[in-house]
């Protein structure tokens, strides 16, 4: 199915991202909505990620869509949260004039802060493939999917405390990385 | 850096990761974890627990359940005679509300955990420090694999004596020591358990009765110091002593706090890599 989409969307064939909306629409959905909490902008959220994708068309890569999609989802529905955080702490014009003085910020420093992510994705990378599958899988639950404690506790069959107490260690581990790391 | 960034990079971790969390544990764990006798010990009671006595002889059951209170585990109206082992059972450790327990040819012993397949022990003496354990190479048996036989009758009626459920398992290096593990429920997430380990011929090797709060919201650095103290200092050099082929450890997702009286506990499941993939769990219990 994957092949068959990527063809499609490399094709500029629309029916790619009907296929995607019916294939991993609802996966999408309920990751924006697991962060932002309302359906409407985890709607939109989808929405962003099938326009994404549909200018990123050209450099899909042939394996890994379902989670290509779901980054691309999740990263909207983050951008989207981070925007009415700005709007919380000072209202809607106070995030307009934010966004437009970061239009003006030098572009190394833009760059900086780019390379700054990188590395920090980076040693997250590092640090997640040091972890046992089992640990991999609960923070990537709780902390990308923002998944609740409840769900991670039925899907991976332990109980709250459990998943409470595993992720606190995986936190004070996560810590000690990025200090060691120099990032934090 | 801030929250935001980090969940930011996050979203940048590879395909493969990203998979990771949309699976779900596979499901030969299932119900092993759930039904861990661990568990079942770190749940058993809160506030209403239930005080039970058992005596077991060869083909010979008697239990008493007794209604007590919420700060002392008292075993009560056992005969040491009955139970086919040398040394004095440490009836009095209720006065501290520790987690109780008691082994062959170990009297002073007064903490006794299994690891999270519920196998393997560890036992402590009451300075809670390791005096021995078992590793967790048994086998997991199924009901079939077992004889009916009188050991059985008498597990069964134990149960229902207790309104419980109840697990067993044989050790594998000795197929003639049976764990049995009962189990009440006494409240929305809690239990008393109860835990035997018989020889075939229905002698009582040892037992454990447990009486502890499970506290899920636990934290604290300075256990956790203590933890990696005990780990590197004890724990690991021990373990290494018995196997050559050991390769490194980890705390398992089992590890659990808990709250007994004042006092605070880990009970640390730790998985020890020994080559070809195999994972040796063991549990200790540290005390803050």
């Amino acid at each position: 199915m994957e092949d068959q989409i990527i063809s499609m969307l490399r094709a500029r064939d629309e029916q790619g991202l009907r296929l995607i909306r019916d294939q991993y629409g609802e996966l999408c959905r309920a990751v924006a909505h697991q962060i932002l909490g309302s359906r409407e902008d985890a709607e939109e959220c989808v929405n962003d990620m099938l326009l994404d994708v549909w200018n990123s068309s050209a450099e899909l890569e042939p394996t890994g869509l379902r989670a290509y999609l779901v980054t691309l989802t999740r990263r909207s529905a983050i951008d989207m949260l981070r925007a009415q955080h700005r709007q919380k702490r000072g209202g809607a014009q106070f995030a307009a004039a934010l966004d437009e003085l970061a239009e003006i910020l030098p572009a190394d420093e833009q760059v900086e802060q780019q390379v700054e992510q990188r590395e920090l994705t980076a040693a997250l990378t590092a640090w997640l493939r040091s972890l046992p599958s089992d640990s991999q899988r609960i923070f990537m639950q709780r902390y990308y999917f923002s998944d609740s404690i409840e769900a991670i506790a039925e899907k991976n069959r332990m109980s709250r405390g459990a998943v409470k107490m595993a992720l606190s260690r995986l936190r004070k581990k996560l810590r000690l990385y990025l200090r060691e790391e120099g990032l934090l | 850096m801030n929250a935001f960034e980090i969940m930011d990079a996050l979203g940048g971790v590879p395909a493969e990761l990203v998979e990771t969390g949309l699976q779900e544990a596979p499901s030969e764990n299932a119900g092993k974890r759930r039904s861990s006798p661990k568990r079942m010990i770190l749940r058993a009671a809160s506030a209403a627990a239930a005080v039970i006595a058992v005596v077991i002889g060869v083909r010979y059951v008697r239990i008493r359940a007794v209604a007590g209170d919420s700060e002392a585990l008292k075993v009560i109206g056992v005969d040491a005679s009955q139970f086919h082992i040398s040394g004095a059972m440490p009836y009095d450790l209720s006065q501290n509300c520790e987690v109780l327990g008691s082994m062959l040819h170990k009297p002073r012993t007064i903490a006794y955990a299994f690891d999270s397949d519920g196998n393997g022990s560890a036992v402590f003496d009451s300075s809670y420090r390791l005096i021995s354990y078992s590793s967790g190479k048994h086998q997991d048996t199924s009901e079939t694999e077992l004889p009916e036989n009188a050991l059985m009758e008498t597990a069964v009626q134990i149960a229902q004596r207790l309104d419980a459920g109840y697990q067993y398992y044989a050790e594998r290096s000795n197929p003639d020591r049976l764990y049995f593990f009962f189990r009440k429920m006494i409240g929305a997430d809690a239990y008393d358990a109860v835990t035997l380990l018989l020889n075939k011929d229905g002698s009582v090797r040892s037992f454990v009765a447990a009486y502890c709060d499970l506290d899920e919201n636990f934290s604290s650095d300075s256990l956790d110091a203590k933890i990696e103290k005990e780990l590197t200092e004890s724990v690991i050099p021990a373990y290494q002593e018995k196997n050559s082929n050991y390769q490194g450890y980890e705390i398992t997702n089992e590890t659990f706090y808990f709250k007994n009286g004042w006092k605070t506990y880990a009970m640390l499941a730790v998985n020890f890599e020994i080559g070809d993939g195999f994972h040796d769990t063991c549990n200790y219990l540290i005390a803050e």
